[in-house]
């Protein structure tokens, strides 16, 4: 359960970053956090985290407050930044140190999680590539069983085919308590594993639905000719790609075209 | 207008796909469908959009769902499936299917092999 | 008081510590080790006469030439921004990471150094006297450090001493918890300021303002008390030093947020 009530949060010497930001998210999702660059998902995400501590408002996460970093608070978060360093030991030695602090680690499915993303037990961390650290810090992640798993920029780095196993491995290795919030620019390599979309811009959350509440909502197709009904459209190679209200079919929810079509004022509800 | 797009969405890709499996007789009366955690990795797809996929097909009465052990493939899935996909066919491709027939200006020659099949269809239902 | 101090998670910690840095361990230790004998040896070398008195300057030299700088370097996370993440996150309590620092850095090289140099001055005399047999040689003895020491109040000031050695390190160690690059420098920088401010005090007070004219003393220069008192009293201030050094640094370190 993540609770943000009236967060403000700003930079020192800069201005706010968030102003009155409220969130309330219930366990057991995969969220997609969007947002421009420069909009705050990395901060939103270390303030969730407790590495920021809010300058007004209040976070609570499993009923704690983040920013005081309470150890069983701390056992039950596991993140995974865009750019990290890893200590030059070997994986084994590595799983050896950390898995302990995390109670519900599963070692089989770390094992088969680093099988399915070709990484050795035996190999030194720091030397491995941008790449295979990424997936390593993935797979652990998943392998903690942490009640909140963040991943930020998670498909960054990884290979065409990594991005697929990383897709099928988050979505087959949660259980029903767990939140995983992803940040991403990348929408197309989260856009079947996420259940909900949170956009941040100026410091506020302007759009915050599940797919299935958009998808049976709203319709996203690509069309020759621009019907009048559209509420948004895009020129597209084969004419227009537009989203008009649904005709009680749902569709598959073109996430980049919402996207644009938030940025540029429309509303959704 | 022409639409060259228009997706359905996720969970009823899935539903379909799970439908294609039945009607070639992949998945048989009273088989087990995949879990779905196993299907969720096996397709990258989130779990709660599986579940949504199931409670589509069993509220079509093509699955049922035992309670603790998993999702078996219902005694008339076949028939229900086609009823349905029947359904859709009339309703949808037929339409679509008749208007190019007018706008490319098709003759009965050029329709041979659907004739054909129309044939072979009713030989087997004889 | 279970999410101040757990004494099962402060064992994963160090075991965790272990996994993690084994290697650079023994590495350091046995690099550390060729370096004291092979110097050891160079200076008995140069002396045919080594008296015991000589082996004052290079314990001090040799153990404080290590401990300061890695003193210095303390909450080695806190070096980058990166690490710095993961030091936070760790699934432990402030109070433990913190305990497993002043261990690392300040108290095992109290204890490691010395009985490093040990070993490593007594093998230098060995190997001299074996290279050249008829020279005068006194090995290294832990007594030669504090045959000076008046001993009827040797407690006293044996445990000043050391309370004075750990102030150092502690305040190099605050210094590692608040600046993240080259905090050695930067805390003997701050070290220096501190104390020209304070020499330049006592000269203001002393010649400027001229105390002691006409015969009169300050009433600092003529502070009635024994020896012991006066050692007591220097060990109080020294704890309370101490104290707060490592209170400072524990705030450092339970507030330190990703910049």
């Amino acid at each position: 359960m993540i609770e943000i009530n009236n967060l403000s949060f700003a930079y020192k010497k800069q201005a706010s970053l968030f102003h009155n930001l409220s969130i309330n998210e219930d366990d057991g999702q995969i969220i997609g956090l969007l947002g421009k660059n420069g909009a705050g998902k990395t901060t939103l995400l270390q303030l969730i985290s407790g590495l920021l501590s809010p300058k007004d408002g209040q976070i609570s996460v499993n009923n704690y407050r983040p920013e005081q970093r309470h150890p069983a608070f701390l056992e039950q978060l596991y993140f995974v930044p865009e750019e990290f360093i890893m200590p030059s030991v070997k994986v084994m030695d590595f799983v050896e140190a950390m898995s302990p602090f995390y109670h519900r680690f599963d070692t089989t499915l770390l094992h088969d999680l680093l099988k399915k993303f070709e990484l050795d037990l035996n190999k030194t961390l720091s030397k491995m590539s941008h790449g295979q650290k990424k997936k390593f810090r993935i797979a652990f992640a998943l392998a903690t069983k942490c009640q909140v798993i963040i991943l930020d920029e998670p498909t960054n780095g990884l290979d065409i085919p990594s991005k697929v196993i990383f897709r099928q491995i988050v979505a087959g290795s949660l259980e029903d308590d767990q939140t995983v919030i992803i940040s991403t620019h990348q929408v197309k390599d989260v856009e079947t594993l996420i259940d909900k979309i949170l956009l941040v811009d100026n410091g506020q959350v302007i759009f915050n639905k599940s797919i299935i509440d958009i998808s049976e909502k709203y319709d996203f197709k690509i069309v020759s000719h621009l019907p009048s009904d559209a509420i948004y459209s895009e020129l597209n190679p084969m004419g227009y790609k537009i989203v008009t209200q649904t005709n009680g079919m749902s569709s598959e929810v073109d996430i980049e075209l919402l996207f644009n079509a938030i940025n540029n004022g429309i509303t959704f509800n | 207008m022409m639409e060259f797009k228009n997706n359905k969405g996720i969970f009823q890709q899935i539903a379909d796909n799970i439908c294609e499996r039945i009607l070639s007789g992949e998945f048989k009366a009273g088989d087990k469908v995949q879990s779905v955690r196993k299907l969720a990795a096996t397709l990258g797809v989130n779990q709660n959009t599986i579940m949504r996929t199931f409670i589509e097909l069993q509220h079509n009465n093509i699955v049922d769902n035992r309670r603790g052990i998993g999702y078996f493939v219902t005694d008339n899935a076949p028939k229900m499936i086609r009823d349905m996909r029947k359904e859709e066919f009339t309703q949808e491709i037929l339409p679509a299917f008749i208007q190019q027939v007018k706008l490319l200006e098709i003759t009965k020659e050029e329709l041979e092999p659907l004739f054909n099949q129309l044939k072979e269809n009713e030989d087997e239902n004889k | 008081m279970n999410h101040i101090f757990n004494i099962n998670r402060f064992g994963k910690l160090i075991k965790q510590q272990y996994h993690l840095s084994k290697k650079t361990a023994a590495l350091t230790l046995s690099s550390l080790f060729i370096v004291y004998t092979s110097i050891s040896l160079l200076v008995i070398l140069a002396d045919r006469h080594f008296r015991a008195d000589h082996w004052i300057p290079m314990f001090i030299i040799f153990t404080a030439g290590v401990a300061i700088p890695f003193a210095a370097y303390g909450f080695p996370s806190f070096r980058s921004k990166d690490k710095t993440f993961d030091f936070i996150l760790l699934p432990c309590s402030v109070t433990e990471k913190f305990t497993l620092n002043i261990i690392i850095r300040i108290l095992a090289p109290g204890l490691i150094l010395p009985a490093l140099f040990y070993v490593s001055a007594n093998l230098a005399a060995e190997l001299a006297l074996w290279l050249s047999p008829d020279r005068f040689l006194e090995p290294f003895r832990f007594s030669i450090l504090y045959k000076h020491i008046d001993s009827d109040q040797f407690l006293y000031f044996a445990t000043a001493i050391i309370l004075l050695v750990t102030i150092i390190q502690s305040l190099l160690f605050a210094g590692a918890s608040v600046f993240s690059k080259r905090p050695l420098i930067k805390t003997l920088v701050i070290f220096g300021i501190t104390t020209a401010i304070v020499i330049f005090y006592f000269y203001v007070i002393i010649e400027v303002a001229d105390l002691y004219k006409g015969n009169k003393q300050p009433w600092f220069t003529d502070l009635n008390i024994k020896e012991t008192t006066a050692a007591l009293l220097l060990i109080c201030i020294e704890l309370f030093v101490l104290i707060s050094t490592w209170a400072y640094a524990f705030f450092r370190v339970k507030e330190k947020q990703i910049a």
